[in-house]
């Protein structure tokens, strides 16, 4: 009886053999683009931790924007500099300093091992995956109805250089509590030097930095909001912040994100520019 | 106090069960790890806020008869420094039972296998490492004839706590034809042949690809032996495997390994060639470093123990690599005016690692661009890059039943770009000088004297270590290690270091204090990175 | 009281396990590799002998140091006890070839087999090399060290003496 068994494993085993996946060209899949909801689409929120030394990271940005070619303003990116690969250098080259206070929470948090990592519309731990899941994760979420609907608007003051956002958020669905709001600020169109392992000469000097995190309005896991305590027409909320004379405003967008501090899930994020 | 009864009731059933079955064995081991932390701003050691880290291991394993079953607890609180923060917890993540009669061998649980050199498929745990990437599912090795063996494996590798997304299926058999056909039974020229077969599943749910779901891939190897000369060698292929690894081409991949030795009484040789292209295989095509990988590529450099000679380790690269290797070791026979009284042992060594020749599919696409078929490589070409060189002469010489020593000069190249991803080619001279001196039968003091010479990266490093040990229980040894010529001045640091040991048969406890050098600790190519460390450690193992 | 109890239990439940030694092969039923690669069973490498099997991989300094040593001492020892020393290399794919040249190029005598993936060695629960066990002429495993340093073969000696003295 055993040996009929293991027989029968053998032969089961053989057949898997035939079981090979040959891909012609194209590799690539055909899209419609955009998703297909059309009203309130749930929005996903992809943040890639990097560092402008670390020379496979530059694969994780091109993953982003291959994923935001497929899904145009239904992905929300954020890229965070910081630990070891983030570190300036003396001389000519990587001498930025692209690191945050609100990055050394997170390195702390997250306890990095390698880069590029990230996270996918989850901030915790357990969460943080490599860039080449960010796309399958990105496909799960977009064509959802969002449990929350997020709007705002914004106000630039140039004379102060001070930006405010003007926040309605709406209770569509969603039903746990706990829920924290985060307002971060992200600068696009940096140029600046990244090694990318795939360039000739390693070391880019006009290398274009996008999404770049730089300021939290508050603290970097945000602040309480309840919809209990809200009335019929949800939650209203002004924030402002301050524009470092370095940043460009053209180029800053507001990140918002409401997410379950229980789970850490994200669950609706939008992103509004500073000069709307 | 609950858990003193559950242990209570654990002991008592256990000893009854074994009184009932007086053939059975229990056998086990406990390792523990403890590293306390300070922070030290000029070596880039870090305090954690738990204070302390604690890795530790649990074996036990049952054998009665044709049956063998064991487990594993681990515990990581925290995991220390360098491993992946992934293990923090408690479990029992590896067991197994194992029910072998006749010509049957069936394992269900998790297990290690190996397919030929393992590069198609080897699971494996090395603890120093961090790597444990157990398959759990079934097993079963089944031997009809004298000179035929197959093993089959069906299963899911081991990440930290979880199970890898996917599914491993694969094949291996082995011809031993001296023993399949009776006429060459006794003859002097010994050969076997084998074959393995591996498929990977793992559903596409990728919209950015088309993706293959199903990978397979295959090896040939054969075993050449006559008296003293060998040869080994084997080749394995693959379908298109777009990867993280390999950046999402769907070029096939190949790699082929070739071992040829000659072994006679005091002379010893072996040449070695291996060729990788586009060969990283795991089972998960997203996954980096050490996690889920289903081949060993095992790189074709010489595995060292002195501490300034892993400096700068070599490790395989799985995209694409060619290499070569000779080693000769001689022993000058004792007696002899060169030999003198006890023998003279000299190894001579060369390892080389270039790059694989690439060449762009046509004038518009990058080498290596993703969702392409990469590039195309001759075979027999090799690639301009280095990866790696050592050239190493060892001697070892036994002077008079007191005195010892060995010698070692090195010099290598390491493309730290490739190895690490940063710097530049490291170009570095070594030496190393081990003196023991047998002060009485069963005590030793050793000294080794090391010293690292180049103008990249942290520049000139000495290092002493003096070992003072009384057989059979005690040692103790102090050693620094000065980064003399560090190019940045303040850097120029002192990593002393200490600690005690104490063995009993099995059971060992050893206390260190000190600074460690951030470094890459590896084992067979797969290596982690080690931060550099200032406190305490406390290390037991103790087998039964 | 409850630590009486706990440690008389302790106590019947090791003596027990002691008890259970007597009639047992205590090496594990598996299979390990010649140097020719043929796989063969570990039990046979127990025939009747007191036997010493050591752990070792080429690139482990102190395995060498300890085999060297044993090497060394060999001639002597087998004037006065009779025994099988038998070396067992954890060496992986990446050295296994160099084992055989290593062996013969120190013109160790012993014999010599490969346990390339570890099982042996993960089922005598060794966790470093080197690590040597001593199997008394039944196949009942009586004594088991880990580490090197120099003079620990002595205790060896002394152990595998004991042994023919029964």
């Amino acid at each position: 009886m055993i040996k009929l068994i293991s027989k029968i494993f053998f032969f089961g085993l053989f057949l898997s053999l035939f079981s090979c996946d040959i891909i012609e060209a194209p590799f690539f899949e055909s899209h419609d683009s955009g998703g297909k909801i059309q009203e309130n689409p749930a929005k996903v929120l992809i943040i890639d931790f990097t560092g402008h030394t670390c020379k496979s990271c530059p694969k994780a940005h091109r993953a982003i924007d291959q994923i935001k070619s497929l899904y145009g303003d239904q992905v929300v990116a954020l890229a965070f500099h910081l630990g070891y690969f983030a570190r300036t250098q003396n001389g000519e080259k990587f001498t930025t300093d692209f690191r945050t206070d609100e990055g050394s929470v997170l390195e702390s948090y997250y306890e990095f091992v390698a880069f590029p990592i990230g996270v996918v519309n989850n901030l915790s731990k357990q969460s943080l995956t490599p860039y080449a899941n960010w796309a399958s994760q990105s496909a799960a979420i977009v064509d959802k109805q969002a449990e929350i609907a997020i709007s705002a608007s914004t106000e630039f003051n140039s004379a102060t250089s001070t930006a405010t956002v003007i926040i309605n958020l709406e209770d569509i669905s969603h039903t746990g509590e706990d829920l924290k709001i985060a307002i971060y600020l992200s600068e696009d169109h940096i140029i600046d030097w990244q090694k990318d392992e795939d360039a000739d000469p390693l070391d880019v000097e006009s290398y274009e930095h996008n999404h770049v995190f730089r300021d939290a309005i508050g603290s970097i896991w945000g602040e309480n909001i309840s919809f209990e305590s809200a009335g019929e027409e949800g939650i209203q909320m002004t924030r402002s912040l301050e524009l470092d004379n370095s940043w460009v405003s053209d180029n800053c967008s507001f990140v918002i994100f409401v997410y379950d501090s229980a789970t850490m899930e994200i669950v609706q994020v939008e992103q509004v520019k500073v000069k709307d | 106090m609950a858990k003193k009864i559950v242990l209570l009731f654990f002991m008592v059933s256990l000893s009854f069960s074994i009184y009932a079955q007086d053939q059975g064995r229990l056998s086990g081991n406990f390792q523990m790890d403890v590293q306390s932390y300070r922070a030290d701003s000029l070596i880039g050691a870090d305090a954690i806020p738990e204070k302390m880290a604690l890795n530790s291991y649990a074996n036990i394993r049952y054998e009665l008869g044709d049956f063998s079953a064991g487990l594993r607890f681990e515990g990581y609180m925290n995991a220390l420094q360098g491993f992946d923060p992934g293990y923090d917890g408690v479990g029992v993540p590896y067991f197994f039972a194992r029910y072998r009669f006749d010509d049957l061998d069936f394992t269900v649980g998790d297990f290690y296998e190996q397919f030929g050199s393992g590069i198609l498929l080897r699971t494996w745990e090395d603890k120093f490492l961090g790597v444990d990437n157990a398959m759990r599912g079934i097993r079963v090795k089944y031997h009809p004839f004298e000179g035929i063996s197959l093993t089959g494996v069906v299963g899911k590798q081991r990440l930290f706590w979880e199970y890898g997304p996917g599914l491993i299926r694969g094949l291996d058999g082995e011809l031993r034809i001296n023993d399949l056909i009776p006429a060459l039974k006794d003859k002097q020229t010994l050969l076997s042949l084998g074959g393995s077969f591996v498929s990977k599943y793992q559903a596409d749910d990728d919209p950015v690809y088309i993706l293959p779901e199903n990978v397979g891939a295959w090896a040939y190897r054969f075993n050449i032996t006559r008296g003293a000369l060998h040869l080994d060698s084997e080749y394995a292929g693959k379908i298109n495997d777009p990867s993280a690894d390999n950046n999402f081409i769907y070029k096939p991949g190949n790699s082929l390994i070739v071992n040829a030795s000659y072994a006679a009484s005091g002379l010893g040789m072996n040449f070695s060639v291996k060729r990788v292209d586009n060969m990283s295989f795991r089972s998960d095509r997203t996954e980096n470093l050490n996690k889920l990988m289903m081949g060993y590529l095992p790189p074709i450099s010489k595995n060292y123990t002195y501490s300034l000679m892993n400096l700068y380790p070599y490790s395989s690269q799985p995209t694409g690599e060619m290499g070569a290797q000779g080693e000769i070791s001689y022993n000058i026979r004792r007696g002899t005016k060169l030999g003198g009284k006890y023998g003279t042992q000299i190894t001579l060594n060369v390892s080389m690692v270039n790059s694989l020749d690439k060449t762009a599919l046509n004038d518009t696409t990058a080498i290596g661009a993703n969702g392409t078929l990469g590039y195309t490589s001759e075979f027999f070409k090799l690639g301009k890059e280095l990866y790696y060189r050592d050239y190493n002469v060892e001697i070892s010489r036994k002077l008079s039943k007191k005195w010892k020593f060995t010698g070692i000069y090195q010099h290598i190249a390491y493309n730290q770009m490739i190895m690490e991803g940063k710097g530049a080619v490291i170009n570095a001279d070594l030496a190393v000088l081990e003196v023991t001196w047998r002060l009485a039968p069963k005590q030793a003091l050793r000294v080794e004297t090391q010293g690292l010479w180049t103008k990249e990266d942290k520049g000139n490093w000495a290092m002493l270590l003096a070992e003072y040990s009384i057989s059979p229980h005690w040692f103790f040894s102090v050693s620094d290690q000065y980064n003399y010529g560090n190019p940045d001045e303040e850097k120029r640091v002192h990593y002393l270091f200490a600690s005690f040991g104490y063995v009993k048969n099995a059971n060992r406890i050893q206390l260190s204090y000190g600074k460690q050098r951030e470094g890459i600790l590896c084992v067979g190519g797969v290596c982690r990175n080690v931060p550099a460390m200032n406190g305490f450690t406390l290390s037991i193992t103790s087998s039964f | 009281m409850k630590r009486i109890i706990l440690s008389t239990l302790l106590v019947s439940f090791l003596s027990v396990m002691c008890l259970a030694q007597n009639k047992r092969n205590d090496m594990p039923k598996l299979d390990i590799k010649t140097l020719d690669g043929k796989m063969i069973s570990a039990r046979s490498i127990l025939k009747g002998k007191p036997t010493v099997v050591s752990f070792w991989a080429t690139w482990c300094k102190p395995c060498v140091k300890e085999l060297s040593a044993i090497h060394d001492a060999l001639p002597d020892w087998e004037d006065e006890v009779d025994f099988t020393m038998i070396a067992i290399s954890v060496d992986d794919s990446r050295s296994e070839h160099r084992v055989a040249p290593f062996v013969k190029g120190r013109s160790w005598e012993f014999d010599i087999y490969l346990d390339p993936n570890s099982d042996l060695k993960r089922a005598l629960n060794v966790a470093t090399v080197p690590h040597t066990f001593v199997f008394d002429a039944k196949g009942k495993l009586v004594w088991q060290h880990s580490g090197y340093t120099e003079g620990d073969e002595e205790e060896l000696l002394e152990k595998i003496k004991s042994l023919s003295d029964k």
